[in-house]
């Protein structure tokens, strides 16, 4: 510190001024700058990228590109604004005196005396030189760049300039007004009229136009950006010891008084911070308890009835072990897991920013791939290793053949396809749009994956986590080079064929020749028609009166644009009546059908040879060598500061860990790949520890850290740290296994508690901090519909496969048709973003617009409207009763028992079975609706179905 | 429900600030019941107390899909007849550049009206009457100059998809007023929706239950409402009893999971809701000038009248928010500008302005917020010759009751009409400003999710115009 008080007192002439104005930079400013300031925007600490320590700095400003002063007037200074209005220094920090604000008032409005103005004058010429790059690459880049050099030309550089295109060179340098550039523009020639809008271009401006002729008549000098690193420190040494950024540490199981209850490892952790409060576990819950929460945790679905009572009678050791491995072995598994992964990831199928909301069918690929990566216990490393940079893993369209391996590895980068992209419309296709996709993108993957909000440090640096915003776009330009503002794709180019460049060929060859098979079987159906379709409008022509029939014949013998005005407005009255359409044929020839059929056959034949080029939406860079990309002053995405290299952000980049992306065999940068390989070390801080407390909270409703998002200092500390870390270091050490993860938390005692209230525990630990019972549940929305379509024995178990579809009733609702392929799983449902299916998101599945990693369960009318009135459960409650009349016949006893069997997994007591048989012999006026199906309604609307204990 | 008033007086770092560093002792400290972020709040749309006393009790949101023509509606701008058919002097921000023309009059005449003298151009004879119960602001401007970006604007407060709506913050914000009704309900057009769907009354990443209900103005007035197929009222009641007595059973055994009570609450509510809200759509109860007054004796006006007269009885029993919508985009005027307005102004102007007068009588104005505008407005030059291209820069709308003022115009556009130039005032104003007139504090009103306190007015500093308010 010494140090820069020293340069501070070598700034020249602060002492006359000071005397005029009685204010002094050095004496009066410094000294509160010194004592309130400095600590984060000095050099030890360069906060928001401001150094408030030199005065080059504070005139130079922070991050948001302004002066931290503004000469004369305090008003607009930011230095000034955020003291007066409080909102610097940092809450928790000291905060000056409003004398000492004031003072730094009167200080800039007396012209700011004594801060040398000696800094580097500000580099006009570079200035022209950058705003004039901008406007090329924003209005030139598309046609003359890196993509598509139109007439030969490129503009991305001087010298490409200078060489020019077809037309001869673009810039005479010194000469504005022989340059080609200057003159295509002024004339208003480019960009072309006609290409604006659909390559989302505007025109150039007078103004801009202006500054291109002062650039080429300065020399068109090179433009040059300050290149940001990590190597200025932009957070304290205090901020890198947060806790969430040491790797996990391995500590010894702690000892525990009750040694019978603590049954696993993980209980252990849990036993001992409640034996502290003088409380232990619950006692462990009943069997039938047990079985419906693990199949409804693993499965999503309720364990059938045999299934149960095998359960329960079973005494043998390792009953509930042995449940649990079936449960995890089935496919049912992996189906209910992809979802909770899907949300996170933030999937959905179509593409939600227009009304009409377009589909991607692609997109179920990724689904299945989720399904079938944790249904085979694909290690986690391995799974967002695939997910974040599948296609840099190998140059798969120079392979020989596709394998499944390779075809997952593409279809994995879906996860990275998920943020809503507007860009196929060229109204919303403008940097401003493209930057939006690439910033959803970032946001799902760090809110996933490293469990932070990089978010706010877009537009600042973030005011509670030490992530900077020159973090921010360092980070981001790990997705640019595939999200690259300036070599955009429209979502349809970024589909890739899941087939390698061989076997594409080879099918596209075969294809060609069905094609022309197909158009030799073609031209005998065509004459056929053609010949029907003539005799028909003959026909019709007949019906018109006679002294226009063959007027209108002669008109329409004539091509569209050969006819006269008269012969238009003939067929403007007549058109209509005589239009012969080929569905009208077969009703007016009754040898239509006959004729047609061998010919039809035998074009469909050879149309069925046709074979279909898989494609997956998927990510990839768009060359090796990405675009240069920038910092955005305030965010904003004209205001671009120095140029950023891909990386990751500061705070987390401990010396072992460093990011060295290298260009992959499969033409891309390596950025995403060098990122997974950062992101899976074994010492990880974040990765193991961020997913291990969200699948936690899928079983305890809360997280060992409650925030699961959020890990930062904004975020709630762990109630368990030690056993946070130790059930990550074990899911790295089992090998990232899923399954085993589920396993440990599964069999633990404390998984097993029962789930009713201690009041002398709740007196203790009101939310269940602790983990002293396992709290019940509302079952979420897929586990409500399809435990529905299960118990009514309705469950279609087909995997895998393009989605159900869903419709959209005059109503507004929005359901599946009653097919038995829309009967599948949720997970299989088309997640439409505008229209998603209503019984799901009644139950508070996500409406997807970024990500979301835990659902909320709300209480709300429309919940029972749905359940009690709905045209879905008077179909399966009718299925249901159908399905118990199958077992139980009509017998209302043995109806009664069945029916509680199948939808709450146990007998009813004596009370309850009599009044469900009274129930059942109810008569009441009107026309009497089955019974048996209105009991099966009430139960599945029971809140015993409802909740799981 | 106390927790929830916490949840929403303090944000997450309030409660940190007042614990001091004391994330330590938050685990067991009992002091911190529902925090946000740490446990979901309870999701009820319980009553809740605003952050201060509010102006107004409900909003009636009468909304102008398209971006009506403030300058042949409501902002009169003699200068366009002078400079008629010439090209617009200096610089203007338009979309289809090919066909745009010079600078096109209004088709219409404007007058003086009320005691205010508030100018309205002669395509709004009823609302002319009004004029002296409105406070019309002349210096609207927003982000964006297309629909869809401009609908998120104006209903959630970024140009952006996917974020919760005014009346969903309001909602989540201060629960329901009335016990057999939804707290925010849209009333849309059975003709269809307006653009971008059922997303203008989303709830975002607010929980469901904070999104507008539709209620139907024909038909069933919602979901599910009533049996798929008919049961008659004995058949109900006796599989309701049967559930609650299995639910209250159930419950019993469950000591203190209070959930439980919201779940069977929620199936009580579900009954009375079957009577109430049928009830609250039942217009055959109005009187017949009532009816007339509301236009609905004319097929020009009935549909747009019913669902302002359904307003006022929704805001009678207790209704927080309420938006009535039209089908498409009915103030939209590419083309034929003059022709397009006379059919849009004839099938609301009536109806609106009963609706004021309406509630004026009842004395329900006072504590209902009327607003009245689009998501844009429309530019001074022609397009295709006689239509009006979108404009963001310069837009009009107004407010009525609820505790805004009288008869008085704020700010106004340049001389052409073409951007906001005197008190200028964006969105985030607007919406700052009418979460104050509900009580609540735009700067307060916080969600917390993935780690960010989310706000209507997010990250911005808008201002409460409070030159608007009484």
């Amino acid at each position: 510190m010494t140090g820069i008080c020293c340069a501070l007192m070598t700034v020249p002439c602060s002492a006359s001024l000071a005397d005029e104005e009685h204010l002094g930079f050095d004496r009066d400013v410094v000294p509160i700058l010194e004592t309130y300031c400095f600590k984060c925007h000095g050099p030890e600490s360069v906060k928001a990228e401001l150094d408030l320590t030199q005065p080059q700095g504070i005139l130079k400003g922070g991050e948001s590109g302004e002066p931290a002063i503004v000469k004369g007037n305090a008003e607009e200074s930011p230095l000034y604004r955020l003291l007066a209005n409080s909102e610097m220094p940092p809450k928790d920090h000291p905060r000056p005196t409003p004398e000492q604000v004031e003072r730094i008032k009167t200080w800039i409005n007396a012209g700011a005396p004594g801060l040398s103005t000696s800094a580097a004058p500000a580099d006009e010429k570079n200035e022209l030189a950058r705003n004039v790059f901008d406007v090329l690459e924003w209005k030139c880049l598309t046609c003359h760049g890196r993509r598509e050099k139109q007439g030969d030309l490129d503009l991305r550089s001087i010298d490409s300039m200078i060489k020019g295109g077809k037309s001869g060179p673009a810039i005479v340098v010194g000469d504005p007004t022989a340059s080609l550039l200057v003159k295509r523009v002024h004339a208003d020639e480019m960009p072309p009229f006609k290409q604006r809008y659909p390559f989302s271009v505007k025109p150039v401006t007078p103004r801009e136009l202006d500054q291109i002729r002062q650039w080429i008549a300065a020399g068109s000098p090179e433009p040059r950006y300050e290149i940001l690193d990590d190597e200025v420190q932009t957070h304290s040494e205090s901020e890198q010891l947060w806790w969430a950024f040491q790797p996990p540490r391995t500590v010894p199981l702690p000892d525990v008084r009750e040694v019978d209850r603590a049954v696993t490892s993980i209980d252990r952790f849990v036993v001992a911070r409640l034996e502290q409060v003088g409380l232990t576990l619950s006692p462990e819950a009943d069997r039938r308890v047990l079985i419906r929460r693990v199949c409804d945790d693993l499965w999503g679905l309720p364990p059938r009835p045999e299934e149960v009572e095998d359960f329960v009678a079973d005494g043998a050791e390792g009953a509930y072990e042995r449940l649990v491995d079936r449960l995890l072995a089935s496919p049912r598994y992996g189906e209910r897991w992809a979802q909770h992964w899907l949300d996170a990831a933030g999937f959905a199928e179509s593409e939600g920013l227009e009304s009409s909301d377009p589909v991607f069918p692609e997109m179920y690929r990724y689904r299945d791939y989720v399904v079938r990566s944790l249904n085979s216990d694909k290690p986690f490393d391995r799974f967002i290793t695939e997910q974040l940079a599948g296609d840099e893993l190998a140059a798969y369209r120079d392979e020989p053949v596709m394998t499944p391996e390779l075809s997952d590895n593409i279809i994995a980068t879906g996860f990275l396809r998920t943020a809503m992209d507007s860009t196929r419309e060229p109204a919303v296709n403008f940097y401003v749009n493209r930057l939006q996709v690439l910033d959803d993108t970032v946001e799902i993957v760090s809110s996933n994956l490293l469990g932070l909000s990089l978010r706010c440090a877009k537009c600042h640096s973030h005011k509670y986590d030490p992530i900077s915003q020159r973090d921010y776009y360092r980070f981001a330009a790990i997705f640019a080079a595939a999200y690259s503002p300036q070599d955009w794709l429209k979502p349809a180019e970024r589909l890739r064929p899941l087939m390698t460049a061989a076997e594409q060929t080879e099918s596209e060859k075969h294809n060609a020749t069905v094609n022309e098979k197909l158009n030799e079987a073609k031209n005998p159906l065509d004459e056929l028609n053609d010949k029907y379709l003539a005799q028909l409008r003959d026909l019709k022509i007949a019906t018109l009166p006679a002294d226009v029939q063959d007027a209108v014949r002669d008109a329409l013998n004539k091509p569209a644009d050969e006819q006269s005005n008269a012969m238009r407005s003939l067929l403007a009255k007549h058109g209509e009546q005589v239009k012969a359409t080929l569905e009208d044929v077969p009703k007016a020839f009754p040898d239509y059908a006959e004729a047609v059929k061998p010919l039809q056959a035998a074009f469909d034949e050879i149309k069925s040879q046709h074979l279909e080029i898989p494609q997956a939406h998927a990510l990839t860079d768009v060359t090796t060598e990405a675009a240069p990309f920038y910092l955005l002053n305030r965010g904003e995405w004209d205001r671009r500061s120095g140029r950023v290299l891909p990386g990751i952000p500061a705070v987390l980049n401990m010396e072992s860990n460093d990011y060295h992306p290298e260009p992959s065999p499969a033409n891309t940068t390596g950025r995403r790949l060098a990122f997974a390989r950062w992101l899976t070390q074994p010492d990880h801080p974040l990765t193991s520890r961020v997913f291990v407390n969200r699948v936690w909270r899928q079983y305890f409703e809360h997280g060992i850290v409650p925030t699961v998002g959020d890990f930062g200092r904004a975020g709630a500390l762990p109630s368990h740290p030690e056993l946070l870390d130790h059930i990550a270091i074990q899911f790295v050490e089992s090998g990232w296994s899923m399954k085993q993860l589920h396993r440990s938390i599964v069999l633990s005692a404390t998984y097993r508690q029962a789930s009713l209230v201690r009041d002398e525990a709740k007196a203790i630990d009101p939310e269940n901090r602790l983990f002293w019972r396992m709290p019940m549940r509302r079952r979420d929305a897929e586990s409500i519909r399809d435990s529905i379509l299960a118990i009514a024995g309705t469950l279609n178990e087909q995997m895998y496969g393009p989605s159900s579809t869903t419709e959209t009733q005059p109503d507004g609702q929005v359901i599946t048709p009653a097919t038995a392929q829309n009967r599948r799983r949720s997970v299989y449902m088309l997640h439409r973003r505008l229209t998603p299916e209503t019984i799901l998101e009644t139950f508070d599945a996500p409406r997807m617009s970024t990500n979301c990693l835990e659902r909320r369960s709300s209480t709300v009318v429309n919940q029972s409207l749905l359940m009690l009135h709905s045209q879905f459960l008077e179909e399966q409650s009718a299925e249901l009763a159908k399905r118990v009349r199958m077992t139980a016949g009509e017998d209302a006893n043995a109806q009664v028992i069945s029916l509680y069997q199948l939808v709450l997994s146990r007998n009813p007591n004596d009370a309850e079975h009599k009044r469900a048989v009274d129930f059942l012999a109810t008569s009441t006026s009107g026309e009497s609706p089955d019974l048996l199906a209105e009991l099966s309604l009430v139960l599945l609307n029971s809140a015993e179905f409802l909740y799981v204990d | 429900m106390s927790t929830n008033a916490a949840y929403m007086a303090l944000s997450r770092r309030d409660m940190f600030g007042r614990m001091g560093s004391g994330l330590a002792g938050m685990a067991l400290s009992g002091l911190l019941p529902q925090v946000a972020g740490d446990v979901s709040p309870p999701l009820d749309t319980m009553r809740r107390a605003p952050h201060f006393a509010p102006r107004a009790k409900a909003v009636i949101q009468l909304f102008m899909h398209g971006g009506p023509s403030q300058m042949d509606l409501l902002d009169p701008k003699p200068a366009l007849g002078k400079y008629d058919g010439q090209p617009f002097p200096g610089a203007i921000d338009i979309q289809e550049t090919d066909k745009a023309g010079g600078v096109l009059k209004s088709p219409f005449k404007f007058a003086k009206s009320g005691d205010s003298g508030i100018e309205v151009s002669e395509l709004l004879p009823h609302l002319a009457k009004r004029v002296d119960d409105i406070t019309l602001i002349r210096s609207m401007h927003t982000e964006h100059l297309n629909h869809e970006p401009a609908l998120w604007m104006i209903h959630t407060g970024e140009t952006i998809p996917g974020r919760p709506s005014i009346g969903s913050w309001a909602t989540f914000g201060l629960g329901s007023e009335s016990q057999n009704l939804p707290a925010y309900v849209v009333l849309d057009d059975p003709k269809g929706l307006p653009v971008d769907g059922i997303r203008n009354w989303s709830s975002g990443w607010l929980p469901p239950l904070y999104q507008g209900t539709r209620f139907r103005s024909e038909g069933t007035a919602v979901w599910n409402l009533t049996p798929h197929t008919a049961r008659s009222a004995g058949q109900q009641q006796a599989r309701r009893k049967l559930l609650e007595e299995m639910d209250r059973e159930h419950r019993a055994a469950r000591p203190g999971e209070t959930e439980l009570d919201a779940r069977i609450a929620s199936y009580a509510l579900a009954a009375r809701m079957q009577l109430s809200a049928a009830e609250a759509l039942d217009l055959s109860g109005e009187t017949a000038a009532t009816q007339s007054l509301y236009g609905l004796d004319n097929p020009v006006t009935a549909s747009y009248g019913r669902r302002c007269l359904m307003a006022r009885r929704l805001v009678e029993r207790g209704v927080r928010f309420i938006q009535i919508y039209l089908d498409g985009q009915v103030w939209d005027h590419h083309a034929k500008i003059k022709e397009g307005l006379i059919d849009a102004c004839a099938r609301t102007d009536q109806p609106t302005a009963a609706l004021l007068t309406d509630l004026k009588q009842r004395g329900l104005l006072d504590e209902t917020l009327i607003m009245w505008g689009g998501e844009f407005g429309r530019l001074p030059i022609s397009q295709s010759l006689d239509g009006r291209d979108h404009n963001n820069k310069g837009f009009t709308l107004w407010l009525a009751g609820g505790g805004t003022k009288a008869g008085y115009v704020h700010g106004s556009t340049d001389e052409f009409g073409y951007a906001a130039l005197d008190k200028p005032m964006g969105v985030r104003d607007l919406h700052a400003t009418i979460l104050h007139l509900l009580g609540l504090d735009h700067r307060r009103l916080v969600f917390h999710r993935n780690g960010l306190d989310e706000r209507l007015t997010g990250v911005h500093h808008p201002q409460v115009v409070t030159e608007l308010l009484t």
